[in-house]
């Protein structure tokens, strides 16, 4: 009896042909081919609406990442324009400084040797005229 | 020594003109040097301006690009699915017309004929 019950159980999924008013073989339900059909189609639409949603899935995951590249793209140029000028803004501003803080000698020479020489030449004339006297 | 400065003023006054012109001409080096760091400062706040514009602009590209591609993703889905569903009703069809064809899609789920 349990082996019987054992072998319904674990029965194989089959179906079996009939015509109106034709008995059955075996317990089950029985459909007829529209609610079949209905079922078959159903799950092969099933089938499909699967790969669609994970097609869409997958194109906004590389919408998202390609979104991700886009403004890393766009931090990275501005970024890279920021640098580049910045840096001759930056040299302009060191050769600026450079001459600020080592001002031209050649000048400071110039003016310096007029002073002496005209300290020099007063000193002598002032000397000069004290020996005559 | 105010007799010495009345003899020699003239030679005073071309030490301190000379003097006074250097410190003139450094005076005006300093003041140009002074404009091209402000103008350099300048330079730099429109540098600094500008890139953000750059990033901005770029990330608003992103930002259309992206819910461009998403909305058209959502709009393919859309139709692919309205797709499947015209198939869905005329497979039904299909197989209600076909018996032979209802049998195979069964067998394909693995439910054999009794025979």
């Amino acid at each position: 009896m349990i082996l019987f019950l054992l072998s319904l159980a674990f029965a194989e999924p089959q179906f079996e042909k009939l015509q109106q008013g034709q008995s059955a073989s075996f317990d089950g339900r029985l459909l007829n081919d529209e609610a079949l059909a209905k079922m078959i189609a159903q799950c092969e639409f099933n089938v499909n609406q699967c790969e669609i949603q994970n097609d869409l899935q997958c194109t906004i995951k590389v919408a998202d990442k390609q979104y991700e590249y886009d403004v890393l793209d766009a931090r990275y140029t501005a970024l890279d324009y920021k640098y580049t000028n910045m840096m001759e803004i930056k040299d302009e501003e060191l050769k600026v400084l450079r001459a600020q803080s080592k001002p031209q000698r050649s000048m400071w020479a110039f003016f310096g040797g007029f002073m002496i020489g005209t300290a020099a030449s007063l000193t002598t004339y002032y000397a000069v005229n004290q020996i005559q006297e | 020594m105010l007799e010495w400065f009345q003899e020699n003023w003239k030679m005073l006054l071309g030490a301190i003109g000379t003097l006074g012109l250097s410190v003139v001409i450094q005076s005006l080096r300093k003041s140009k040097q002074e404009k091209k760091k402000q103008e350099l400062a300048e330079k730099e706040k429109q540098i600094i301006e500008q890139s953000g514009k750059i990033e901005s602009e770029g990330i608003k590209n992103a930002g259309e690009a992206h819910s461009n591609a998403v909305k058209d993703a959502y709009k393919e889905a859309d139709k692919k699915e309205e797709e499947a569903k015209k198939e869905q009703e005329k497979r039904e069809k299909e197989l209600v017309e076909d018996p032979k064809k209802l049998d195979n899609a069964l067998s394909g789920f693995g439910i054999s004929e009794k025979k």
